[in-house]
Formats: C-alpha cells, sequence, structure tokens
C-alpha cells in the first residue's frame, strides 16, 4: 500500500518556482534517497510533507488521508516525523526531556508528571542512537553529530510511519555514518518509511534501494540506485549543477 | 545522587521550618512587628502573582504586561460576590480565580498571534482597559471609591484578623501555587511548554500544538493572578482601582525578571525585593517606576535569569571546581 503520495505538486516563491510538478509515492517501510544539487527543492518538499510551506497545487497524501492544509503539529501526529537541515533541538531541555516533549499523553494525567512509559520509550531511543551517556546534559551543550542523533531519536519516540531525514550525516565523519546507517536500519525494523535527502552520494547510493533525483524543483530520475547512478539526465544535472543557494534551507518563521 | 536528594529534603524542611516561625522571628526582633508582619504577608501575595509569570513566561513563554488586570478580576469578584451577593467567602474567592482563568483564555486566544513586544504592548492595553472598567463602571465597581467592608476570612470559624493570622492563610495559597506552578514545569505538559519556548518549529515538528499549550498557560497563571488578588483584597479589607493600576502589572513584572523565572524561588526573592525596595521608598512613590525601569536594567544586562539564576550558575561553578 502507498503511504505517501505526492501528485503533481507545485509550489513557487515570488515568481521562483521551487517545487515544479513533484509527483513521487512511497511504500510502506520503504527506504527511499532523495538526491539533487542545491537548490532543487528538496527541503522545500519536505517543508510541504510536514505543513510549513502550503503547495500551489497539487495534493499530498498520507495513507490515503489528503494533508492539504493540516498545520505541522497535526501532520506530526498523523504519522510523520522529521529532522531539520540545521539541527533544531530544545536547547534549555535535557537530551532526555527532548525526547520525552515527542511522546503523546493527555488528560489530567499529563500535567502531573511524566508517566514512566514514556521515560522509558524515550531511553529506548536514547540507547539506540548512543547517547545514554548525555542523558541529563542540556541538549544545547552537544557537539554537532549527536545534535543529530538527538534529531533522529526525537523524531522516532513519536512512533511515526514516515521519517524525513534532512541531511543527517552533513558534518559526521566514518564512524558517525556507520552509525547513521544502523540506526536507519533500526528505524525501518519498527516498519517506518524513510526518506533521506543526502549529499553524500556514497552514502545514498549504498543504502538506499531506491533514489529520487530532483533538479530545478522536478524529479528527473526515479529508481534503483545503480540505475539512477548511470542516468544521462542525472549526471548531466551534477555536472552542469550550478552552485545556487538552496531556494529553502531550512523551514521559515511562522507568521 | 541520594545525597543531593537528602540535601534537598533537608533544606526543603528548613525552609518550611522558618516560615512557620516567621511571625515569632518578627515578634521577638522586630521594632514594630505589625507593620513588618504586614509587609512580609505583602510580599508572599505578590510573590503569588509573580508565581503567575513564571509559568506564563518561564515554562510556557509568553510575556505578560496585564497580570495586575487578573489581580483585579481576582480580587473585584471575590469583593463583589462576598459583599454584594454574600457568598461565602471562600467560593467567592474560588469564583473568582475561574473567572480569571476564563478571562485568560479570552485574553490568551487572540494574543497567540503576538510574539514579543507586540504580546507585552497587547496585554498592556488589556490592563490598561480593565482598569479603565473598574474606574468608570461606577454601578458595579463601585467607581473609585472601589468596595468597603469585604468580610475577613474565617476558614476555622474565627475570622482572621491580624497581620499574624493572615500570614498562614497566605502562606498556605503561596505553598499551592509554588505546587502547582512546580509540579505543571516537571510534568509532561510542562515540558511540551517549555520545549515549545525553546523552539516553536521544532516543537510542531513532535506534534505539540502551540495555540493549546499557551491557552492552557494563560489560563492557569490568570487564575494564579486572581488568587493572588483575592488573598490582596481579604487583607485589606476594601479595594479601589488604584491598586490595579498598570504600575501594578509592571511591578510584577520587575519582580518577576529581578527574582529570574527558571526558578519557582526566583518569584519569592523578586517579590521580597521589590516590596523591600518599595517601602524603602515609600516617600518618594512617584519615582517608584523609574526604580523598578533601573532594577529591570540592571538585571537583564547582568543576569539575565535572574537573581536565582545568577546564583544557580554560580553555585553550579563553584560545585564543578571543587570536584
Amino acid at each position: 500500500m502507498t503511504l505517501l503520495a505526492l501528485e503533481d505538486v507545485r509550489l513557487s516563491f515570488d515568481g521562483l518556482t521551487a517545487l515544479d510538478g513533484v509527483s513521487l509515492p512511497v511504500e510502506r517501510n520503504e527506504l527511499v534517497g532523495v538526491i539533487g544539487p542545491n537548490g532543487a527543492g528538496k527541503s522545500t518538499l519536505f517543508n510541504v510533507i510536514c505543513g510549513y510551506y502550503r503547495c500551489d497545487e497539487g495534493r499530498v497524501e498520507l495513507a490515503g488521508r489528503s494533508l492539504s492544509g493540516l498545520p505541522p503539529w497535526r501532520i506530526a501526529r498523523l504519522g510523520i516525523a522529521r529532522t531539520f537541515q540545521n539541527p533544531r533541538v530544545f536547547k534549555e531541555l535535557t537530551v532526555l526531556e527532548n525526547l520525552m516533549v515527542a511522546e503523546r499523553t493527555s488528560g489530567l494525567r499529563s500535567w502531573l508528571d511524566v508517566p514512566r512509559r514514556v521515560r522509558a520509550h524515550a531511553r529506548e531511543w536514547l540507547a539506540h542512537v548512543g547517547l545514554e551517556h548525555a542523558r541529563d546534559v542540556l541538549a544545547g551543550g552537544l557537539a554537532y553529530g549527536d545534535l543529530r542523533r538527538l534529531e533522529i531519536a526525537r523524531a522516532c519516540v513519536g512512533r511515526p510511519s514516515l521519517l524525513l531525514l534532512d541531511e543527517p550525516a552533513a558534518g559526521m565523519t566514518g564512524q558517525d555514518q556507520v552509525d547513521l546507517v544502523e540506526v536507519i536500519r533500526v528505524v525501518r525494523e519498527r516498519d517506518v518509511a524513510v526518506l533521506l535527502i543526502e549529499h553524500n552520494m556514497p552514502l545514498v547510493l549504498g543504502t538506499c534501494p531506491r533514489v529520487v533525483v530532483l533538479n530545478f524543483g522536478r524529479p528527473i530520475a526515479d529508481g534503483p540506485a545503480a540505475v539512477v547512478r548511470n542516468d544521462p539526465h542525472v549526471i548531466e544535472a551534477y555536472l552542469g549543477a550550478s552552485d545556487d543557494e538552496e531556494v529553502a534551507a531550512d523551514a521559515p518563521q511562522p507568521g | 545522587m541520594r545525597g543531593a536528594l537528602v540535601l534537598r529534603g533537608a533544606l526543603g524542611a528548613a525552609a518550611v521550618a522558618v516560615a512557620l516561625l516567621v511571625p515569632a522571628i518578627v515578634e521577638a526582633t522586630a521594632a514594630n512587628p505589625p507593620y513588618l508582619q504586614q509587609v512580609i504577608d505583602l510580599i508572599a501575595i505578590f510573590a503569588i502573582a509573580t508565581l503567575s509569570l513564571t509559568l506564563l513566561s518561564g515554562v510556557a513563554g509568553q510575556l505578560s504586561l496585564g497580570q495586575g488586570a487578573f489581580m483585579a478580576i481576582g480580587a473585584y469578584g471575590t469583593s463583589l460576590l462576598a459583599v454584594r451577593y454574600h457568598w461565602p467567602l471562600g467560593l467567592a474567592a474560588l469564583a473568582a480565580c475561574a473567572l480569571c482563568a476564563v478571562t485568560g483564555v479570552l485574553v490568551g486566544v487572540p494574543a497567540l498571534r503576538l510574539r514579543g513586544a507586540y504580546l507585552v504592548m497587547a496585554t498592556l492595553a488589556f490592563a490598561g482597559i480593565t482598569y479603565g472598567a473598574i474606574l468608570n463602571w461606577t454601578e458595579f465597581t463601585g467607581g473609585p471609591q472601589g468596595i468597603q467592608g469585604i468580610p475577613a476570612p474565617a476558614p476555622f470559624g474565627t475570622p482572621l484578623i491580624t497581620e499574624r493570622d493572615f500570614y498562614y492563610l497566605i502562606l498556605a495559597a503561596l505553598a499551592l501555587a509554588l505546587a502547582i506552578v512546580t509540579v505543571v514545569r516537571r510534568g509532561h505538559r510542562g515540558l511540551r511548554m517549555r520545549a515549545l519556548r525553546n523552539d516553536e518549529l521544532a516543537a510542531m515538528a513532535v506534534g505539540v500544538r502551540p495555540a493549546y499549550e499557551r491557552t492552557a498557560a494563560f489560563a492557569i497563571s490568570a487564575a494564579l493572578a486572581g488568587l493572588a488578588g483575592a488573598l490582596l483584597s481579604m487583607f485589606v479589607g476594601y479595594i479601589s482601582p488604584d491598586l490595579f493600576t498598570i504600575d501594578q502589572s509592571v511591578q510584577i513584572l520587575t519582580m518577576a525578571l529581578l527574582g529570574g523565572m527558571t526558578s519557582v524561588l526566583g518569584a519569592i526573592v523578586g517579590a521580597a525585593g521589590v516590596q523591600t525596595l518599595a517601602e524603602l521608598l515609600r516617600e518618594f512613590s512617584e519615582y517608584q517606576l523609574i526604580a523598578y525601569g533601573a532594577a529591570i536594567m540592571i538585571v537583564v544586562i547582568l543576569v539575565p535569569d535572574g537573581i536565582v539564576g545568577g546564583l544557580r550558575r554560580a553555585l553550579a561553578r563553584l560545585r564543578k571546581g571543587a570536584t
């Protein structure tokens, strides 16, 4: 069954086309790499899926349910979790608290304390990303690589059905990247689909069975890594790639 | 870890003991015990009002210059219900706090669109409107004359008359307010509010609903400020609009900033500091706002997290140096 369906999604900012008719189905538990030159619209695509941007045209559906016009928090509760290109953690909260935020509780109990199951679940993810040692450290004091791990763990605590990772390996070195691949594997064991934006080509081509290539806001290739790698359009896009800044490097401030 | 807990418990017990012994200490040492006890009672009342900001600002990240208006609604609600409609005083105070919570939602919802200075302006306007209403709606609020003859509370049958008797009632209310803010801050909802305060975009990405959390914070905060107002009206025995000018809201914000909003203790320290300052400057009351302004500037520049926040950091540094 198709989990996420994008159909002909278009979005432009002041006449500048960011997404130019993106159609993309993602199956349950699938791992899809999203690559493309700077400014190809990768982060913009994530922001549309998560409700931070509203697309001008087209449809976004999660498990058959339209996400059009829904606010980000609603989309998050429906099962789409994300990380940001520039890590955004709750700096004044401890690492464990950062994770506990992502759990859902309701009723009077949620006012009184943090339920034990919330704490336990958060700890579980803390272990999966190898941050147990930093459990009670304020998140603002973490090193860059740990910020990224924390963001991924936080995204997973909410039990999403789809996880969007925006350049998770940026600034990561060898062993960190190996760990990242392992974390992605753990995530997918829980029947989560993963969309992975990444500039690190060996990482994407090596881990993602399916790769989508965006260029100028349009998918120019979509298929197995081995095929996409040799696609003439892709080679041209990369060789002729301009160094334009990403249209929307990060999500905008609301309002 | 266990040692820290034991130390904490011991400190807490000591604080409770001192708080209970305050009237005896005042009696034994002060030149004018009733006066000093009155100042202390007022400090405790304003500490409750300040705690309302600790919750709204320190936890949920919304600034307000309108807490004085919620105090006014708490005070007038209690007084009108008790004096004019002869409700039992406790019930009147409870109803007034509930009314404050509802008003908090009504103010909080439009305020959702606002941040920072704009939110401060909007809440300031609310304080101004409330002041104007109680001053000019003479038939209902008594206008400039206010409301007199507010009965003394009598939780155990005999009315509390002296400052000393009142102290224990106020202390109980302060303990309740401290407990509420502490529990909310540590609970899961409080965690979500603090996350929202830190980074709204990231909070939304994990399903935190900003409007919902902020409105809830506004409601609880308003009820706490209302509780302070209700106590003030019972304590003073009569109320008039000049207790609830915009200056009052400024004073509460000054207390919160001075003490710091990262800890509930900040509210007590801030209330004590500002109230003491106000008593010392009593003869120059027209310059009070200047003193508050200066205090805010000094604190914001030197210790942005207030006196308690600054002390905590200093303590942490000492501890780090020791090990």
